[in-house]
């Protein structure tokens, strides 16, 4: 198990290989709707 | 980063490696990737102040890691309740011994997971550790010596082999 960090390393590779993430600007928007929601402006 | 850096931007340098960090801590890729994606959310509201911290990387690590340690309690709670009746975790294509690994950090407590994963992946030394996870520096030191001892005995490897290199 010397080999910890390269095998948590190509764990963490594999995750980022397979991951899904959304653009910037998705969450962004998303973000931006939450906070109109919380203002009590947006819809529900 | 620099502070005149887009959130864009950003998102961009650091979302890989965040996700990375939260698989390991959370032993599942879909709950990793809907961690980030609130974390991330949640940084994108507040971009006007993090854009000018020394390292806004480190307020989304530590948003990430609270709410995967509130997913961790919750989903103990439903485990006990439900039988483990869920889907099995998303795993990515990993060779069998880092399977097992990943495996058996699913196994720790999630304090645990977190300070192994700060400590190995991310490179942190123990005081930014500790303020990632708000917890005394001596608390760091134990959940890693913990961490170490159970992953070793889980894995079936001598504990020694564990030393940071």
């Amino acid at each position: 198990m010397s080999e910890l960090r390269e095998r948590l390393q190509e764990a963490a590779d594999a995750a980022i290989r397979e991951g899904r993430t959304p653009t910037a600007a998705v969450l962004v928007t998303r973000g931006r709707r939450r906070r109109l929601r919380l203002a009590g402006d947006g819809p529900a | 980063m620099a502070a005149s850096a887009s959130f864009e931007e950003f998102y961009a340098a650091t979302v890989d490696r965040l996700l990375g960090h939260l698989f390991l801590v959370t032993g599942d890729l879909h709950l990793a990737e809907e961690i980030i994606q609130e974390a991330f959310t949640r940084a994108s509201m507040r971009w006007s102040h993090l854009r000018d911290y020394d390292r806004p990387e480190a307020w989304v690590r530590r948003v990430a890691m609270n709410l995967a340690a509130d997913r961790a309690r919750s989903l103990r709670r439903q485990t006990r309740a439900l039988l483990k009746l869920g889907p099995p975790p998303a795993m990515p294509d990993v060779s069998v011994e880092t399977l097992a690994l990943v495996q058996a950090l699913r196994t720790l407590p999630v304090r645990q997971r977190q300070a192994i994963v700060l400590y190995y992946l991310a490179d942190l030394p123990i005081a930014e550790i500790a303020q990632a996870l708000a917890v005394p520096s001596g608390t760091v030191k134990s959940l890693l010596a913990r961490g170490r001892r159970a992953l070793a005995a889980k894995l079936g490897e001598p504990e020694e082999v564990f030393d940071r290199a």
